[in-house]
């Protein structure tokens, strides 16, 4: 067993660098400390939830895309299948989203697909997926980072059962692109900074 | 017949029905409305109301952990594994290791509770002990023991995964996430180093039946569902018997019978 580590951590930042960058640590801080610790948490998401579930959505709806992005390219019917199954749980996961916080389902991240595009735009199946394993870890790094904020009760446990997939994901595609699946463990991706704005 | 013929017998019955009767008609409206007691077994007695807290759900993560870790130090005995899986289950219990080791600080530090050193005694004694009985006299061990590791990784992570919506603390409820994914990722990592790609997704997802091997056990898969489950889940294993059948264990997320409560004392 000898797994390369996936990227850099410095390479993958720069991917999502300037994606939603705008004042992510200071809705954090302003969040976590205006919430009254053990208190009862309520059902349904607040509005501070809901900004930042349509950011989670968002995201999940450019994976989709950029997953549909390599089945357009022409890939191999070796992985197409897989790639057809990722399409369809990100796209389970936005309507799922989009339903907890009463949201519309049908704005992408831009941002977050313009950055990847060109890496999913591919036939290369290794290529592929070390882009793909980017892409899931990153996703449940973030969602994981958010389950820290939402204080509704259905948020924190839909994003739960999304994270735990998106990490198994992460494992297939760290085992496509030839990677240690030792190191695929630990993976060191960042969470994607979210605003908690609505994007335009 | 002996001492007391058929008729005899009903003629008793009869009467204690008659008897029964005329001491509830005799009683209070109080006593008429509780059913009396037959035989000697001792009086029914409630369970103890125990409450359940976040200090209750981080000791009883410990002791899965604990489980976890001794039943794959058995299989470690057993010498079912070959050299590179024995390591990869090595790596396995290292994870287990550190995240029980969490798993206690967080009791005693967030918490506010006392650390539990044992595994869990209800999983030990209703699954544990069990499975590791038909094991030992299974046809093929290895398929035994490798199809359990994966279960159990994968109940690891559905049971942390539905603690991480019911721990109260954010300081609580991200490493137990954390655990969850981490439980994940070990499960997709050993099935995936023993299946290879085969076992990279379940044909369910795409509404075909689910992989057997040669010998009708299901296969394991990394991705098997579409979201996270923290279902019970059927594990087959053993020799067939006399019709064909191995034996199916269900196993399960801890619930109330199976948490370990700030009142109960280690055994262990």
């Amino acid at each position: 067993m000898s797994l390369d580590s996936a990227e850099p951590t410095s390479s993958r930042r720069a991917l999502f660098g300037t994606a939603g960058a705008a004042g992510v640590a200071a809705a954090i801080a302003a969040l976590s400390t205006a919430r009254p610790v053990a208190a009862a948490p309520p059902f349904s998401p607040t509005a501070a939830d809901t900004a930042l579930l349509r950011q989670a959505m968002e995201l999940e709806l450019a994976a989709r895309d950029l997953y549909e992005t390599t089945l357009a390219a022409g890939i191999s019917d070796d992985v197409s299948q897989l790639i057809e199954l990722l399409a369809s749980n990100h796209n389970a996961y936005a309507k799922g989203i989009a339903g907890i916080a009463g949201l519309s389902a049908d704005t992408p991240n831009q941002e977050v697909f313009d950055q990847f595009e060109a890496d999913f735009d591919t036939t290369d199946v290794e290529a592929w997926a070390r882009a793909a394993n980017s892409l899931e870890n990153t996703a449940a790094a973030t969602h994981t980072e958010l389950m820290a904020l939402y204080e509704a009760e259905n948020a924190i446990t839909f994003t739960a059962s999304v994270v735990m997939v998106e990490a198994r994901a992460g494992v297939v595609t760290a085992s496509i692109a030839g990677d240690s699946l030792e190191g695929a463990l630990t993976p060191d991706a960042a969470a994607l900074e979210l605003s908690g704005e609505a994007s335009s | 017949m002996t001492a007391i013929d058929r008729r005899n017998a009903l003629r008793l019955g009869g009467l204690a029905v008659g008897a029964g009767a005329v001491v509830a008609a005799c009683g209070g409206a109080d006593e008429a409305a509780v059913p009396g007691r037959v035989g000697f077994l001792p009086a029914v007695t409630d369970p103890p109301n125990y409450s359940v807290d976040d200090a209750v759900l981080l000791r009883t993560a410990s002791s899965f952990e604990t489980t976890i870790i001794d039943l794959y130090e058995a299989f470690l005995e057993l010498d079912v594994f070959d050299e590179d899986q024995a390591e990869l289950l090595q790596v396995l219990i290292n994870g287990h290791e550190s995240t029980r080791d969490e798993f206690d600080e967080l009791t005693t530090s967030a918490a506010g509770g006392e650390v539990w050193p044992c595994a869990n005694p209800w999983m030990v004694q209703r699954t544990v002990e069990p499975m590791l009985e038909v094991v030992a006299t299974s046809d093929n061990q290895l398929r035994d023991a490798f199809n359990i590791v994966a279960t159990m990784e994968n109940l690891a992570g559905g049971t942390y995964q539905e603690m991480s919506g019911q721990l109260t603390l954010v300081e609580e409820r991200q490493p137990m996430i954390e655990a969850g994914k981490l439980m994940a990722r070990q499960s997709a990592v050993w099935i995936i180093s023993n299946e290879g790609p085969d076992g990279y997704y379940s044909p369910e997802l795409f509404g075909e039946e689910s992989g057997i091997d040669e010998s009708g056990v299901p296969l394991q898969y990394a991705i098997n569902s579409q979201f996270g489950s923290v279902a019970q889940i059927e594990i087959v294993i053993g020799a067939q018997d006399e019709n064909g059948v191995r034996q199916t264990f269900v196993v399960q997320t801890p619930s109330l019978n199976s948490y370990i409560y700030n009142e109960l004392e280690p055994t262990c």
